[in-house]
């Protein structure tokens, strides 16, 4: 009795998943910039009011004995915090996308697989991260100094130290697809 | 409520909210300073609660002009892909 075969997966064709990539690439673009650009006004103003308006007049006043301005600076920070984060989880989406969108542009016309997808990913996530982060942090940079001198310099030398992995990721996800590019290149020239 | 009617409300909270926590006790401190003395809680307390509020009105009310201004680009935007 003959065994009976796996049933074999369906494979996508390579135009359907090109389409697929780009729409959804595109609408997952649409959604998350307008938010990133919410959030990050939200940062910049309430770090704009917190350090130009709010700080100086909360000077010399103690509210039950603690001082106002150490209060402030920790609300500030909390709520710099979440903005933040939520810039972060936006970003992630749009750098996905814009990963989709740049492997369908760069590729060949529908020639675009998953793996390229995500080398793309990668390289856009690291190298936009960096500077998000880089960003973050000169928002933070004044509030951490106000908690404890020390605290600044601890979180900018692990920013440096996670920036550093993060570009060497993003540099060898485009190695590997110079090296693919190379590859097919060198196939054609045969 | 139009666009124009609600950012225009909205720059006007801000615009009172900025001019009472930042020109008020830069130019005129004695104004502030009376302001605070004519209720009858003591000045930090009260001066503690009206910054948690002034931060948070500013905060808000800018976070929704931008809001307002991204929604209308957002929709705007939307319309000229479907197109």
């Amino acid at each position: 009795m003959a065994e009976k075969k796996p049933p074999e997966k369906a494979k996508v064709p390579l135009k359907e998943y090109y389409e697929k990539v780009r729409t959804e690439s595109r609408e997952a673009l649409l959604r998350t910039v307008p938010s990133i650009v919410l959030y990050v006004v939200a940062a910049v103003l309430v770090w704009l009011f917190g350090r130009l308006v709010f700080l100086p007049i909360a000077e010399g006043i103690e509210w039950y004995g603690y001082p106002l301005p150490q209060i402030l600076n920790f609300i500030i920070l909390a709520t710099l915090a979440v903005l933040v984060l939520r810039v972060l989880v936006d970003v992630r989406r749009a750098v996905g996308a814009a990963a989709g969108i740049a492997a369908c542009e760069i590729g060949a016309p529908y020639d675009v697989s998953p793996e390229e997808v995500g080398h793309y990913k990668t390289a856009f996530r690291g190298i936009v991260y960096v500077i998000v982060v880089s960003l973050a942090f000169m928002l933070f940079a004044d509030y951490l100094a106000d908690i404890h001198p020390g605290l600044s310099a601890v979180v900018l030398i692990v920013v440096v130290v996670w920036a550093i992995y993060q570009i060497w990721s993003s540099v060898r996800a485009i190695s590997e697809e110079i090296k693919r590019y190379s590859s097919e290149w060198a196939k054609k020239i045969r | 409520m139009r666009l124009l009617t609600k950012i225009t409300v909205l720059s006007i909270i801000l615009l009172a909210d900025l001019l009472f926590f930042s020109v008020l006790p830069t130019f005129f401190p004695e104004t502030f300073e009376a302001v605070f003395q004519m209720t009858p809680w003591p000045d930090d307390v009260e001066k503690t609660f009206a910054i948690f509020f002034g931060l948070a009105i500013a905060v808000l009310s800018s976070s929704a002009i931008v809001y307002i201004s991204v929604q209308h680009i957002r929709k705007s935007l939307q319309q000229r892909v479907a197109k």
